[in-house]
């Protein structure tokens, strides 16, 4: 029974070490994984279509491997297991790289450096709050999207207060917007964003943490891997990333 | 005997499961264990939305199910537009319609939320259980306890109640797991119950699949208590 | 002295005139029993004694008070002082036999339950079932639940009491202890009036039997009087068809 149970195991990874890359192109659809929203990185617009810098990348990168872009739209605090499951092919969504993700998932070179900054509410903060006062201030209320690294950095620097965790980040800035957190500790992309669209709305723009963003893809597939990180290293030195960067409003590295 | 072997048999079956599994999934218990502390944290808020949640909803039930026996009217439509909208409504459209919506208006935290948006949808399901159980009553007891002079609210508490309460028990039991259960969608907003527990401990391990298997054998060990005590109590109260 | 005057008393339910134009009297230890074809009213018109029912027509007075279904206090004083026994038994079965028969003194009278259930094992004596105090009426047959529910209406020592077929659910060898209990308490001098088939029990203990057909009273006459030469062409037809049964 051990036996078969492993032949047959043997057998199915076999199959699914070919490469992804003859898959997608033999399927004609490259799936790419996100969550609801990460706006200026994806988003959705009142016609329902996909938007954003990662969308338009994304894009490309289905026009060079000559198939169609299909995105899947997951909660982020399942997208790692939705990828494994083979969901879809990667997770392009504004992910951060961390040693610990990449123990279940193997990552891109970086395509953006951002850092985690302070998202608040200009009625209860009329002057940008430092993270040197925020730290020991007595009942802090710190909404973070669950599963992300800005609700660990949260946890890590700011041990006495009480983090809310929402499943997505525009709910976790809602909370910002309507007192119900008084601050939320997310990318310094989506704080810049959300400050311009919202007037209560405001970011610090002290950065707490630096973080390269890159694609997640499953583990084992190097020619996959390889040939993402030449589109990337290609997005950069082409200028394409910067094109985008400005299209967008993107301030990052 | 054959309650033995089909125990062995299951035990037997999950552990083949498991063992299949682990092949392809490394099972990494260590990683999660240690956050028992938020574990138990989140049952303890649980258990303390449903019980809060459980009395609140019976007595809107009983409120709501003397209202629909009532002789007047408008009582009895206000009851049923009650049952209706609320047996209509998913309990997740009311837990994020009472704390985006009202809770907004009246600054509701979390907790309370949870705890009205509840205690509003399971009440609609104890109106029925509770209005079932009182027209289960026999109707020449009550016209005995006419007869004898009693108030129509003597009725009500001397005949009607008890026997509405033994009949009623076993779907009120159900309706307490139920109620347990569907505390886990409090999640959504955040309430930091045993799911929302669950929901973290995974994405910070990245161990999602150990995570969520403790947060359901908790939520089945608590809910099995909680069964098996309902039909200690049937038992005691049942009229030889 | 009239316990109890019914005037002009009419009854439909839908469609269906139950009772046409009724009038009676009980005087007090009077023992009425009426009898009659199934459907001609008689359980209604016990019901509308106690306001169980309300007539759509018609005045019931009891003890000189006129009762209006809408002075609930005053209805609800006079069911208190009339005892009602019904068919079905209608025990309350969550309650033992001696809570049952307590548990009238205890909220109408405003008695506490020790008291109550002093008087109420009396009572029990009195219909010979003190051994099951403590029974449930699940735990009791037919007749001795009966006999518990007379012993439940006895406690509330009533001016009246009400009998809507007490006999007719039960098994024929059951039917004797709760006749026997019946005959008692006509022998003690109460006033009660009687719904039955148990045309025996009719012709022994009755003062007057009242004979009704089709929502209306027919023929008033003493038992002996009655059965013996019934003067209306409906009461002999009835009379000569259970005749050869009650022999």
């Amino acid at each position: 029974m051990k036996r078969f149970l492993a032949i047959a195991i043997l057998i199915v990874s076999v199959f699914t070490f070919a490469s992804l890359l003859e898959d997608i192109q033999a399927r004609g659809v490259l799936r790419i994984g996100q969550d609801q929203g990460y706006m200026p990185l994806y988003g959705t617009n009142e016609k329902g279509e996909r938007i954003g810098f990662e969308v338009d990348l994304a894009k490309k990168m289905a026009e060079i491997l000559g198939v169609k872009v299909e995105f899947v739209i997951v909660n982020w605090d399942g997208i790692i297991p939705a990828l494994i499951s083979g969901k879809f092919d990667i997770i392009f969504s504004g992910m951060t790289i961390t040693p610990e993700r990449a123990l279940k998932v193997n990552f891109t070179i970086p395509y953006l450096t951002i850092g985690q900054t302070v998202l608040y509410n200009v009625k209860k903060f009329p002057s940008p709050p430092k993270y040197s006062d925020l730290k020991n201030m007595d009942k802090l209320t710190i909404s973070v999207q669950l599963g992300t690294t800005g609700e660990f950095a949260a946890r890590r620097l700011f041990p006495n207060a009480k983090i809310i965790t929402l499943e997505t980040m525009d709910e976790a800035a809602f909370q910002v917007a309507t007192g119900r957190a008084d601050i939320m500790v997310v990318d310094s992309i989506y704080a810049q964003y959300m400050a311009k669209k919202y007037p209560q709305l405001a970011s610090t723009g002290e950065l707490l943490t630096k973080e390269d963003l890159g694609i997640a893809v499953k583990k084992g597939d190097l020619e996959f891997l390889q040939w993402l990180n030449t589109f990337i290293r290609w997005a950069k030195t082409s200028g394409l990333i910067e094109e985008l960067k400005e299209k967008w409003g993107v301030e990052a590295e | 005997m054959s309650k033995i072997l089909a125990a062995a048999g299951v035990v037997a079956l999950v552990a083949a499961m498991y063992a299949a599994i682990s092949k392809v999934y490394p099972f990494n218990w260590n990683l999660v264990v240690r956050y028992y502390i938020l574990f138990m944290k989140g049952l303890l808020i649980t258990l303390k939305v449903s019980a809060v949640s459980l009395v609140i909803s019976f007595f809107l039930g009983l409120i709501f199910a003397l209202f629909r026996r009532s002789h007047f009217e408008f009582l009895q439509d206000l009851g049923s537009i009650y049952v209706w909208f609320f047996r209509n409504t998913p309990l997740l459209v009311i837990i994020l319609l009472t704390y985006y919506g009202i809770g907004t208006v009246f600054q509701m935290n979390r907790f309370w939320a949870s705890v009205i948006a509840l205690s509003l949808f399971e009440g609609a399901y104890m109106t029925e259980i509770l209005r079932s159980g009182m027209e289960a009553v026999d109707k020449g007891e009550i016209e005995a306890a006419r007869s004898l002079g009693m108030s129509e609210f003597q009725i009500f508490t001397t005949v009607i109640f008890p026997q509405a309460i033994r009949i009623s028990l076993p779907p009120l039991i159900g309706q307490m797991v139920s109620l347990i259960k569907d505390s886990s969608l409090a999640s959504v907003i955040a309430l930091e119950e045993l799911t929302m527990m669950g929901r973290q401990v995974g994405t910070r391990t990245l161990a999602s699949f150990e995570s969520y298997l403790i947060v359901a054998v908790l939520y089945v060990t608590i809910t099995s208590i909680i069964s098996f005590s309902g039909r200690i109590i049937e038992r005691r109260l049942s009229l030889p | 002295m009239n316990v109890l005057e019914l005037e002009g008393i009419r009854k439909s339910f839908g469609d269906l005139e139950v009772l046409k134009g009724i009038d009676l009297k009980v005087r007090k230890g009077e023992i009425l029993v009426i009898i009659g074809p199934s459907g001609a009213g008689k359980s209604t018109l016990l019901r509308i004694m106690n306001m169980l029912e309300t007539p759509d027509e018609g005045i019931v007075t009891f003890l000189g008070r006129r009762l209006d279904p809408n002075r609930k206090r005053l209805v609800r004083w006079a069911r208190s002082r009339m005892g009602f026994v019904f068919q079905h038994f209608n025990l309350f079965t969550h309650m033992t036999a001696l809570r049952n028969v307590a548990v009238g003194l205890v909220k109408v009278r405003g008695m506490g339950w020790k008291d109550a259930e002093r008087i109420a094992m009396e009572y029990l004596k009195k219909v010979g079932l003190e051994d099951k105090a403590y029974n449930y009426p699940s735990q009791l047959s037919g007749g001795q639940k009966q006999r518990v529910a007379i012993a439940r209406a006895l406690a509330m020592e009533p001016e009246l009491i009400l009998f809507d077929e007490p006999t007719s659910a039960l098994d024929p060898s059951l039917v004797g202890e709760v006749l026997d209990v019946m005959k008692s308490l006509a022998n003690e001098g109460r006033t009660m009036v009687v719904v039955t088939h148990e045309m025996g029990f009719a012709k022994s203990v009755a003062h007057r039997i009242v004979y009704m057909e089709d929502g209306e009273i027919i023929e008033e006459a003493h038992p002996d009087e009655f059965f013996a030469s019934p003067k209306s062409e409906e009461a002999r037809r009835f009379v000569g068809s259970i005749i050869d049964r009650m022999l």
